[in-house]
């Protein structure tokens, strides 16, 4: 029996793949994590779609103030006082995320979609969070959120 | 399905002079296919001999309800499954709101012991002459007197510590050596801590110290809106995450009075099977690491690992995550992935008949299971064992034959029974059962309806209740739901298989068993200890 087990086994051959040295590639339609596309979001126009859809409050906005940098003589050398620029901030955390994907679902621009990326470890908490600030000034936004490694989590 | 109001009415006529029992309505209103009668809570004991001796009920859950919002006090609810009629059958015993209590039902039916100390330490309902009340499944340090089962306490509640009170076993007599296994081992096996009491090399006594993974899901669930419930289902247990959501959702829907869709019935039991096969080849892979079967363990972890694989292409998730929406599944597959089911399908019937024609075959394999860690099937009936775990000691019963849900109704399967109870009949049960599976797949690929796979819930009004249930991989899981004033849940009660069957474990150890089979014993159970604990 343990002949017939040995056969067995030597028939099978090598299974174990190279991973990591080599990338496993997973199905088209595996959930990995959530991306955000910042540039589709419409958090800076109110939108809290995914904010609401998110249960383990992975996704949360708050609004961050910033004094804004303001010339301080302008037409005809009138003081003006410091204005206060707020703007809504969306905070990803990964460290919370369940990668359920009900926030792709709620999401009404396409902005979050679920990637294939498997590999989340970081060395710290703070590394699991990404944040876009939106901006709004003269109709233009400014933002300071970029995708890491061309949509691979590092 | 026979009529729900006649059998209510001979259950009333049956149990009536034992402790006025009566079809009063009730809060939390049930739906078809549910009985309902009120007994006083000093006749239970009584009411429960009779429902088991004449009615053939079976006792499968049990649990307390905090109705002192409506001026009612506390209600114990006891669910008995009527496989015969086809129907569930709740006794309702309404408890005073200041001294609730009614008397224990350990000795008319043994398997009630840990449901009581549950709803005694989560519920302060007291279950007198219980013949050990202690804590169960809270923190040692959690302090007296804080009860998280009652509505006045909401889960973000800080809890401050006490010291903790540990329970202590009595020295070991002379001769006898108590021999500690856990809750850290080697391996990748959950935490679960045992004390195993020898004499010599036999094994005559063990005590079971489970329950470090509580993490209060009944509790997370209320206030929570329906679409978010099946994230909370799927996590009670990773392995049979399919089940719980399918038993959720199923709650849900009766609740609502929903059709699902016969797409989605038939893909999901289709993916009810993948999730069975894969637990149950991880099983046999799982037992012959016990046994020492090196290439065997690797041969069924490969089978395994394809399902897995065949799972992520189809859900997205290698557990088969996010697949259950109240009201069907949230996608549905195309032709491409169905063919990959068709094909894997192929493989698995071949090399499954292999391997098991080989490992039966074993005799080093079957000389550590045969007559190893026997569940007696006197004992298996006293302690409610389900799931193959029960059909390995004659219990016959399946959920998906004696309370089809899904598509079961409409395929034709085989529940496999033996009476032995030894490993040797467990590993035997979860064999044919996989072989089962395979049969169930292959119909469900050629009878496909098409169509759509998601039919939306209305809200739900206040007070309606349901239950949900499907048979998991490890057995019968049910969940009882009661939904509360803003549509979202008031009260969330899961019993899942394992806690009913990590009772029935305690019994195989005593009796013919040596130290060096526990291993074998505990893993010829295979019970989840996240899934006993939630």
């Amino acid at each position: 029996m343990i002949l017939s087990w040995l056969r067995r086994g030597l028939r099978t051959g090598v299974l174990t793949t190279r991973y990591p040295a080599a990338r496993e590639e997973m199905p088209r339609e595996f959930r990995g994590r959530p991306a955000l596309d910042a540039e589709r979001c419409l958090a800076g126009q109110g939108c809290d779609r995914c904010v609401q859809a998110c249960l383990p409050a992975a996704l949360s906005l708050a609004t961050v103030t910033s004094r804004g940098v303001q010339p301080l003589w302008e037409r005809g050398n009138m003081p003006r006082p410091l204005t206060t620029i707020s703007a809504p901030q969306l905070t990803l955390d990964y460290g919370r995320c369940i990668m359920c994907g009900l926030c792709v679902t709620a999401c009404p621009a396409d902005a979050l979609r679920m990637v294939g990326d498997y590999e989340l470890a970081s060395t710290t908490s703070n590394d699991l969070r990404v944040s876009a600030v939106f901006i709004q000034e003269d109709g233009a936004s400014g933002r300071d959120y970029e995708e890491k490694n061309n949509g691979r989590y590092a | 399905m026979i009529d729900s109001a006649a059998l209510q009415s001979r259950l009333v006529a049956a149990c009536g002079e034992l402790g006025g029992a009566s079809p009063r309505p009730y809060v939390g209103q049930g739906v078809e296919g549910e009985v309902v009668i009120n007994v006083a809570p000093d006749a239970l004991p009584q009411v429960v001999q009779t429902l088991r001796r004449e009615f053939r009920a079976i006792f499968v859950d049990l649990f307390g309800l905090d109705l002192r919002p409506e001026k009612q006090g506390f209600r114990l609810t006891l669910i008995f499954s009527l496989d015969e009629e086809e129907n569930w059958l709740y006794v309702h015993a309404d408890l005073d709101a200041d001294a609730p209590q009614f008397s224990s039902l350990v000795e008319a039916l043994p398997a009630a012991d840990w449901y009581e100390r549950v709803v005694w330490e989560e519920l302060g309902v007291t279950p007198r002459e219980h013949p050990l009340l202690a804590g169960l499944r809270l923190a040692p340090d959690w302090p007296e007197g804080v009860y998280p089962q009652r509505q006045d306490f909401r889960w973000q509640q800080q809890v401050q510590g006490v010291e903790p009170r540990y329970f202590e076993l009595a020295p070991a007599p002379e001769g006898i050596v108590d021999y500690p296994l856990g809750p850290v081992r080697s391996g990748v096996v959950e935490s679960g801590h045992y004390l195993l009491r020898t004499a010599g090399e036999e094994l005559v006594d063990m005590r079971l110290q489970l329950f470090y993974k509580h993490r209060g899901i009944e509790k997370r669930a209320e206030g929570v809106a329906l679409e978010h419930l099946p994230l909370i289902a799927e996590r009670i247990s990773g392995t049979s995450a399919f089940a719980h959501s399918l038993t959720l959702c199923q709650a849900l829907e009766r609740a609502a009075a929903v059709d699902v869709p016969p797409r989605a019935r038939f893909l999901r039991t289709l993916l009810a099977e993948l999730e069975r096969l894969y637990n149950h080849l991880g099983f046999q892979a799982d037992l012959c690491q016990a046994t020492g079967l090196a290439v065997a363990q690797a041969q069924f972890d490969i089978l395994k690992e394809r399902v897995l694989r065949l799972n992520a292409r189809l859900a997205g998730h290698r557990y088969l995550f996010g697949m259950n929406v109240p009201g069907g599944l949230s996608r549905d597959f195309d032709e491409q992935s169905l063919q990959a089911v068709r094909e894997l399908v192929t493989v698995l019937r071949r090399d499954m008949e292999t391997l098991s024609r080989l490992l039966l075959a074993s005799a080093s394999h079957r000389d550590r299971l045969e007559g190893t860690g026997m569940l007696k099937p006197e004992d298996a009936r006293a302690y409610c064992a389900v799931g193959p775990i029960g059909r390995a000691s004659g219990v016959d019963r399946d959920l998906r034959r004696d309370h089809p849900y899904a598509a079961y109704a409409e395929v034709d399967f085989a529940v496999p029974v033996l009476e032995t109870g030894d490993a040797m009949a467990r590993t035997q049960i979860r064999l044919d059962e996989a072989m089962q599976s395979l049969h169930i797949i292959t119909q469900i690929l050629g009878s496909l309806p098409g169509g759509n796979v998601y039919a939306p819930l209305e809200r739900l009004p206040a007070g309606k209740a349901a239950l949900g249930w499907a048979e998991s991989p490890r057995g019968e899981c049910l969940h009882w739901l009661l939904v509360g004033e803003d549509g979202t849940l008031r009260r969330y009660r899961v019993r899942t298989a394992s806690f009913a069957n990590w009772q029935a474990f305690s019994l195989a150890i005593p009796g013919h068993n040596i130290l060096t089979d526990f291993p074998v014993i505990e893993q010829s159970f295979g019970l989840s200890f996240a899934g006993a604990d939630c």
